[in-house]
């Protein structure tokens, strides 16, 4: 079975622009949408809707916008760190904003990385790409970190 | 006889126990007689007057000739009254007023010339006192801040109209009571402490600096208060001045300032978030057609599409532009020593970086330093230079130099450089948001640069200018005060 990247993301051009971007990173995966934060931690903790899900999903990587619905990016992402299952599973925030206040608390969240969106669709398509394959391929995870099984 | 005999005698008496100085003068103006207050005025004794002419015992530097003047002033006219600065041994002159009368004899002839005369310094010196109260009086009446003036014990001495208006007393009902009648309840146990230690060591201040002061109404109620103190020293003690002000207004307007703050904080946190995604659906779908269904459009529609991915992509450089220029504005500033000329370097490397075929010149003044938040010092760098980079795109053997130029102890600061340049006839437009002295089709840009180093630079008290000639280049100059406003020592 493929490494998964699960995107989480509400936005639904934002998400065919991600896929799309996605389908041209050279490293084979799955990528997962989920469209809120609440759905998010379903899919990750296999709960509520998602407590059917394959347990045996790799999950490599969140990809995680902060203005979600419902639950938000930020508290996602403290759910994530709280919880020894995912604390160290690698989450890269993928947002519009390159507030410095934004950056600055989701490392202090414990985000693995932050990428702010690009405009044009050719920067955003290689930062896909190299998201990919950075951490499918190049980044070793820790060996509790591939969420919940 | 008797009569005539008793009552001269009564004269003599009357004359010798006079508290004014009385003297007689014959008609050449020898002394005849000199009483006690003569002796207490002039300080000479009668044995040593007596005899000797008048007008060589009174000493004035000021008016060396005046007694003799007035002298014959007075056998003319009858009678003469004049203020003489009369020299005292080792001391200033004293001013005397001085009277002399003629006495005629039944002939008609000039028997003697009775001088009167009476120290009037005490006067003038109390009627000037007076004066002066009454001009302290009425500047502490017209002050715009309610005025009390205590003793130091803390009784009311003196109160203006404003004190009346600010905490709603009558003036009567404030004058000799304890001041602690203005000060919330909560504190006038401890407030005589306070005052105590201020009467100790008194001199002009804010009270409570960085506490919040309030003054209590007659109602009750209180009001926010910026309070100042300052002695006034006079012969019988200390009186302290107190100015308060009522700064519920500003209170309210520094709230309303911070609303706004967060209101704007909000509105670019969401056009930071919001306005870009519509824009990357644009440009990203635009993107997707041209790379896989150009082939399916003839070269119109290849280039409409072209249009909208661009239109799209500069959109989205205004909005990063604005964000970054609001953002100048509100943050916090921070100043430190920073290195422009590292910054310069670091600025230099990233637009080469950017555009590796371009072939240009620059020149750093070594330790260039100025006091200024780090993060605005680098934005303010980066579009300096990047505003020369971007205006010798079209000269061969294009050249930056950044240094300063230390005149009279302020240094100015310049970034130059041998671009297009501009007419100085547009300077004043160079500063505004999205004013333009070029079209983007020459020069492309989003005209913000330049107004957020402005903003910058005014936000750090400084000042920013430029000097250019089209086609002959162009000089930024700016000023960083030492100690930037609102910063850390």
């Amino acid at each position: 079975m493929n490494p998964v990247i699960l995107l989480v993301e509400d936005n639904p051009t934002d998400e065919k622009l991600t896929v799309r971007a996605f389908n041209k990173c050279a490293v084979p995966h799955q990528l997962v949408v989920v469209r809120d934060g609440a759905e998010a931690l379903d899919f990750i903790f296999a709960t509520g809707a998602h407590a059917g899900r394959d347990p045996a999903m790799d999950i490599r990587v969140v990809l995680l916008d902060l203005m979600l619905p419902r639950i938000s990016g930020l508290d996602v992402l403290r759910r994530l760190r709280a919880d020894p299952r995912t604390s160290t599973l690698p989450v890269v925030v993928l947002t519009a904003s390159k507030e410095e206040e934004d950056v600055v608390e989701t490392y202090q969240l414990g985000a693995n990385g932050y990428v702010r969106k690009p405009v044009d669709f050719v920067e955003f398509a290689g930062a896909a790409a190299t998201i990919g394959l950075f951490w499918l391929s190049i980044n070793q995870p820790a060996p509790a970190a591939r969420g919940v099984r | 006889m008797d009569a005539v005999l008793a009552s001269s005698a009564l004269a003599e008496a009357l004359v010798a126990e006079a508290r004014g100085a009385l003297v007689a003068l014959s008609s050449s103006g020898e002394v005849l007689s000199w009483n006690r207050g003569a002796h207490r005025l002039f300080g000479l004794d009668g044995a040593a007057a007596i005899g000797r002419a008048f007008a060589g015992l009174i000493a004035s530097q000021a008016q060396p000739d005046a007694i003799s003047r007035r002298f014959v002033e007075a056998l003319e006219r009858g009678s003469t009254t004049f203020v003489l600065p009369v020299d005292r041994p080792g001391g200033a002159a004293i001013p005397i007023e001085i009277a002399m009368t003629a006495v005629r004899g039944a002939a008609g002839a000039v028997t003697l010339v009775a001088v009167d005369a009476r120290d009037v310094g005490e006067l003038e010196q109390l009627r000037e006192g007076r004066e002066a109260d009454a001009h302290f009086r009425d500047i502490v009446e017209a002050a715009p801040d309610a005025k009390v003036i205590v003793d130091a014990a803390g009784l009311i001495v003196l109160v203006n109209a404003q004190t009346e208006r600010v905490f709603g007393y009558d003036r009567e009902d404030l004058l000799g009571k304890s001041m602690e009648m203005l000060v919330p309840e909560r504190f006038r146990a401890i407030h005589p402490v306070h005052r105590a230690a201020y009467v100790n060591d008194p001199r002009p201040r804010l009270m409570g600096e960085g506490l919040e002061l309030h003054g209590r109404r007659k109602d009750g109620t209180e009001f926010p208060a910026e309070i100042s103190l300052s002695p006034v020293r006079l012969a019988r003690g200390i009186l302290v001045t107190a100015a308060i002000r009522d700064i519920t207004a500003r209170k309210h307007i520094e709230l309303a300032l911070i609303a706004a703050n967060r209101e704007l904080e909000a509105f670019s946190s969401s056009v930071a978030h919001d306005l870009r995604a519509p824009l990357r659906g644009m440009n990203g779908f635009a993107q997707i057609l041209l790379d896989d269904y150009a082939d399916r459009l003839d070269a119109e529609g290849v280039d409409c599409l072209r249009e909208i991915h661009f239109n799209a992509g500069r959109m989205g450089a205004l909005i990063d532009s604005l964000l970054s220029l609001s953002r100048v504005t509100r943050t916090e500033l921070k100043p430190v020593q920073v290195s422009l000329t590292a910054l310069a370097q670091a600025s230099f490397a990233a637009l080469r970086a950017g555009d590796p075929g371009r072939v240009v010149d620059l020149v750093v003044a070594p330790d260039l330093e100025a006091e200024l938040d780090p993060a605005l010092a680098r934005t303010l760098i980066d579009n300096l230079l990047q505003n020369a980079w971007k205006f010798t795109g079209k000269v061969t053997a294009a050249r930056i130099e950044v240094g300063v130029a230390d005149d009279a102890g302020s240094r100015t600061f310049f970034v130059r450089d041998n671009g297009a340049g501009f007419d100085m006839a547009h300077a004043d437009k160079l500063f505004a948001a999205f004013q333009r002295l070029h079209t983007v089709g020459e020069f492309p840009g989003t005209g913000i640069g330049l107004a957020t180093a402005n903003r910058i630079i005014h936000r750090h008290g400084g000042r920013i200018w430029a000097e250019g000639r089209v086609d002959g280049g162009a000089t930024f100059h700016f000023t960083v005060p030492r100690k930037a406003l609102g910063g850390e020592t």
